[in-house]
């Protein structure tokens, strides 16, 4: 302090010298020239404190403001050319299929306003395909304890562990299958509210998450009266010792919308003895509700050993989801409008397991994955595609096994190498006769910022 | 001209901070590591050390950020730090350059010299409330503890509650040098605080943790013989990557010359 103090005094000496000598020349009293002057030596002080202060201002303001976000360009080979792939979407059809692609699987730029205790955050991805709106929301804590918050906006669903951990901090390259299909971009419009328990409390660790919402997906705009709902109770500790964590949660999901004026199809023990779908009677019913009702739970769990930090990761959902004949996403063609196809009501469920790995205190890291998506429990093998059942690509199971490695260059950026090794069930259906040859290779490179 | 060189000075001033080794973290261990650091510049000229406060968790947070070179820490260093450390690929060194031994608190006025363990936590739990019950005079306990996101909180509650939940009623303070304040404002007050912070203006209690067999008080000799039970070790965390660079005045700390500076400051010395 005391050299900024002599450098300004030093750097005003010249000014003040050239003061001096106009005092002199209009004979003013010594006794007020010095005092003048003391104001004069003091000024630039002031100038540099005020000038520091004014900056200070403006450095807090500009503060409130964050902007952050991730790139993740990467290249990627598959089995072969025009196959369907949940790895960042198919590699192309028709006459534009192909076997490998560089892409911009994310280009996330978030900005963060906070003031007090106000949230507001854009969250825009920038991609080869285009703009496109992720979480845009207002977020309003408590001032007391910042224990209960609201937030009403674009948001992410809160149900599981992995919908909700942003892919930048992902250990493999994309979510599990069951979770792209159930939640196609993994948001949606509406509102949620939060509780955090305090330290202080002897339910330290617990946090609940209730969201109400559209149900439409993204940023499309509502077509029907029905809003889904959805809940997430999680319990978190740290063993004493800090070396080891552990977090357990449970999450439901209750929505559905508005079939309109499509035929229905439930899934039943037919006439001929054979399980399959029945066309629902009370179709002439119009504008009935396709029901979807989610149940999960997930926990998760690192230590800290002499190898590296593991951390092992596992999440089961099951429940009933409305799709249609080929897929057991939601029967909306578009996601903002009814649906234009018959509908399927199946019962699902799946799950995921992770497995990862530091090599010691070495910037690499091996991830081991494993999940599974059976869209229709009741069904499997070659009776799905059986003449008469009804039952489709919509009913196939599969399970993918992944492994990578991670190389963590820095805070900033990161190598991912990852394979996807996809099988699924043998059936009936003529292009699912044995499994198909969708294993992906990708290559990612990551800068956070 | 007077733009220029308010320019200037600031250019200089952040060239001065660019080329300073930073330190930053715990409230607890700041004094001590800005006294290490003035005593470690004098002899060593050329070296440039910031010191800033914030507290444990924003120092371990700048280590991940990059923007510290040491993190100065009153608590273990957590399991999702770790994991953000190791996710940044960055591997870290965990050194212990003191203790601190936590003072009970109460004051001068209060007749109560000494309180097994067992009493602390019923009145910091809140089922001891007035200090007739522990020997005192008919007077309310008013009890004052740091704010939850102090490591000097969480120690106190895992090692003298047991890990038992503060009463609702314990008045959170922002500071140490509030709550000797408070406590030597108001006679039923009773709190905690680092030895290096006992002042004439409030009493420390002798305390046990043995059910009543032996009380002991603080002070510099039975915290290195570690009689005295309310003790913490103090950290510096940095990256193995930058060792080289702040590996001297670690070493400093931990010799004989920095040794002798956490004794000076009030802290409890590591023994050999």
């Amino acid at each position: 302090m005391k050299k900024i103090l002599s450098l300004a005094v030093l750097l005003s000496f010249g000014q003040l010298k050239a003061f001096s000598n106009q005092s002199v020349n209009n004979s003013i009293d010594t006794n007020i020239t010095v005092s003048v002057m003391k104001e004069e030596i003091e000024a630039p002080i002031d100038t540099l404190t005020r000038t520091v202060s004014g900056l200070m201002d403006d450095m807090l303001k500009l503060k409130r403001l964050k902007i952050t976000g991730y790139v993740q360009p990467q290249f990627q080979y598959i089995d072969s050319a025009g196959a369907q792939s949940f790895a960042g979407g198919d590699f192309g059809s028709g006459s534009t299929k192909y076997t490998n692609r560089f892409t911009m699987r994310r280009a996330r730029f978030k900005f963060t306003y906070t003031f007090e205790n106000i949230l507001l955050m854009v969250n825009i991805d920038a991609r080869e395909t285009g703009l496109a709106m992720r979480e845009t929301y207002a977020k309003i804590s408590d001032p007391w304890l910042n224990m209960v918050s609201l937030t009403a906006g674009l948001l992410q669903t809160q149900f599981g562990f992995e919908l909700t951990q942003s892919s930048s901090e992902r250990e493999s390259p994309e979510r599990a299958r069951y979770n792209q299909i159930l939640f196609p971009v993994e948001r949606d419009l509406g509102a949620f509210g939060s509780l955090v328990v305090p330290k202080s409390s002897k339910l330290y660790g617990l946090k609940l998450d209730v969201g109400y919402m559209n149900g439409v997906a993204g940023v499309s705009p509502e077509f029907d009266s029905f809003k889904d709902y959805t809940g997430r109770l999680q319990y978190s500790k740290s063993l004493k010792s800090e070396k080891a964590m552990f977090s357990v949660a449970a999450s439901y999901y209750n929505g559905g919308y508005r079939i309109g004026t499509q035929k229905d199809y439930n899934f039943n023990t037919l006439a001929n003895g054979d399980k399959g779908f029945e066309f629902a009677s009370d179709t002439a019913n119009y504008n009935r509700k396709a029901r979807k009702e989610y149940m999960g739970a997930d926990v998760q769990t690192s230590f800290e050993w002499p190898i590296g930090i593991t951390t092992v990761r596992a999440e089961y959902i099951q429940g009933i989801q409305p799709g249609t004949s080929e897929s057991n996403q939601r029967a909306n063609n578009s996601l903002a409008a009814l649906p234009t196809k018959p509908i399927y009501h199946r019962q699902f469920n799946g799950a995921y397991f992770y497995l990862i790995q530091d090599i010691g205190t070495s910037r690499f890291q091996v991830v081991a994955k494993y999940d599974w998506f059976d869209p229709n429990v009741k069904i499997s093998g070659e009776a799905i595609g059986k003449t008469g059942t009804g039952t489709n690509l919509g009913d196939v199971r599969f399970d993918t096994y992944g492994f990578g490695i991670n190389f963590r260059i820095n805070s900033y950026a990161k190598v991912m190498a990852y394979y996807d090794y996809v099988t699924n069930e043998s059936t009936s259906i003529s292009t699912v006769k044995k499994d198909l040859k969708d294993n992906v290779f990708t290559l990612r490179f990551q800068i956070k910022y | 001209m007077k733009t220029k060189s308010i320019f200037l000075a600031a250019i200089l001033l952040i060239s001065q901070f660019a080329k300073a080794q930073k330190l930053k973290g715990s409230d607890t261990v700041l004094p001590l590591a800005q006294k290490e650091a003035e005593v470690y510049m004098k002899t060593n000229k050329a070296a440039k050390l910031t010191v800033i406060g914030g507290g444990s968790g924003v120092g371990l947070a700048a280590l991940i950020d990059g923007t510290t070179d040491i993190a100065m820490s009153s608590r273990k260093m957590k399991m999702s730090e770790k994991i953000k450390l190791s996710d940044a690929g960055k591997a870290t060194k965990e050194t212990t350059i003191a203790f601190d031994a936590l003072a009970i608190i109460v004051h001068p006025s209060n007749k109560v010299n000494q309180l097994t363990r067992e009493q602390l936590e019923g009145i910091f739990t809140g089922k001891i409330k007035n200090w007739k019950d522990v020997g005192g005079d008919d007077l309310s306990i008013v009890v004052y503890s740091r704010e939850s996101s102090s490591g000097t909180y969480e120690f106190f509650k895992e090692h003298v509650l047991n890990n038992k939940n503060y009463a609702s009623s314990v008045l959170s303070m922002p500071a140490t040098g509030s709550i000797v304040q408070s406590i030597s404002q108001t006679k039923g007050a009773i709190g905690y605080i680092g030895y290096a912070y006992v002042e004439k203006e409030v009493k420390a209690l002798k305390v046990s943790f043995n059910k009543g067999k032996t009380f002991i008080a603080p002070s510099m000799t039975t915290a290195k013989d570690k009689s005295y039970p309310i003790i913490r070790p103090l950290y510096y965390y940095y990256l193995t990557s930058s060792e080289r660079n702040v590996k001297p005045f670690v070493d400093f700390c931990l010799s004989a010359e920095g040794q002798g500076v956490v004794e000076k400051v009030g802290y409890i010395p590591l023994t050999k």
